[in-house]
């Protein structure tokens, strides 16, 4: 029985775009920053602030991606749509033209949300079924440890 | 969802919110301070004097090996029509207990365009840099080839730094930064 909502083609695609991103977000301004010391050129500050935001937004998403892809729950597909859409209002500010796409991808991020919610709840349901076996098990073997401990001739 | 999820998730977010707000507030910290020329300027111990700024049609380039070895031989450098030499002179002194780094930034005009060092081309025949530089006033100062100047503690460096500009150009900030186990970015105002 598999214990992680099935995610489409697209779902996977979309998290490993948002993987993608993360990376270059977090390696664009790194490499930026690096040159600027080694050339010894002063970045000005308002750039400085722009590439650490920039970075930071790398960061999350890239952790976010991942659990979204590996951890697969309603809490991490929340956190991944989060930092979606925190990148399309950031892809908007500064990078207009390629906006619609990433607009496009978080409708179809929130559509499938609301499809898989039933999922998510019946995973819940699962695991919650899965438990309780296990506290099954783990009491009978338990009293039958008491039992054959009660009975000292069973030993021989 | 459970509790412990919900609580993760806002968790997430605010961590989030509160690194991205605190970029801005430590970039804040180490924000741009602006002086002007000929004024002194202190940043952990080191005093950076920006002496003054002047304009000529050609320059001076000293070459040398190396920067223990004095300059070998100099080759001059038209600015060409149209174009200025800005010449801007620095004193540094290190006072702190370890080494320092001064590293040049850019040229700004008033229309904000910007402009970086002006760094003569090389021949790939000859070994030797442009490690000095004869300004108009006849000095002969260090240049800082590489785009920084790096000064041990209690040393002391008169260098000037060129850039090339539009003769019609006027000059206003030029925006250095100074780095030993911190970095501080910094922008003196060139207009008078």
């Amino acid at each position: 029985m598999k214990n992680k909502v099935e995610y489409t083609e697209l779902l996977i695609s979309i998290g490993i775009f948002g993987f993608i991103n993360g990376i270059i977000l977090i390696f664009f301004p790194l490499f930026l920053r690096l040159s600027a010391i080694h050339h010894g050129i002063a970045l000005p500050l308002s750039l400085v602030t722009l590439l650490d935001t920039y970075l930071l937004l790398g960061i999350f998403l890239l952790l976010s991606s991942v659990l979204f892809l590996t951890v697969r729950k309603e809490v991490t597909y929340l956190m991944y749509t989060g930092m979606f859409a925190i990148l399309c209002i950031y892809q908007t500010i500064i990078l207009p033209y390629s906006t619609f796409i990433f607009w496009l991808i978080f409708g179809y991020l929130i559509y499938k949300y609301f499809n898989l919610r039933q999922n998510f709840g019946n995973m819940k349901n699962l695991t919650g079924m899965r438990e309780g076996k296990l506290r099954v098990k783990m009491f009978l073997t338990i009293t039958k440890c008491l039992e054959w401990a009660r009975m000292p001739h069973r030993r021989k | 969802m459970k509790k412990w999820e919900t609580a993760l998730l806002i968790a997430f977010f605010m961590a989030f919110a509160i690194l991205f707000f605190a970029a801005g507030d430590f970039q804040l910290l180490r924000q741009t301070k602006t002086s002007r020329i000929g004024e002194i300027v202190h940043i952990d111990n080191v005093s950076i004097w920006f002496q003054q700024l002047s304009v000529d049609d050609s320059i001076r380039y000293m070459f040398s090996i190396n920067e223990s070895y004095k300059p070998l031989y100099g080759v001059d450098y038209e600015a060409g029509e149209g174009w200025k030499f800005v010449i801007l002179n620095i004193f540094i002194a290190n006072d702190a207990k370890e080494d320092i780094t001064f590293h040049v930034g850019y040229m700004e005009d008033e229309n904000g365009a910007v402009y970086y060092d002006y760094t003569p081309e090389l021949e790939a025949t000859t070994p030797c840099r442009p490690y000095y530089i004869i300004v108009p006033s006849g000095d002969i100062l260090r240049y800082p080839y590489g785009g920084y100047i790096k000064l041990a503690p209690d040393r002391q460096q008169e260098f000037a730094i060129v850039y090339r500009l539009p003769l019609n150009a006027v000059p206003e900030k030029f925006h250095y930064a100074v780095s030993n186990s911190k970095w501080y970015f910094r922008e003196v105002i060139l207009k008078k």
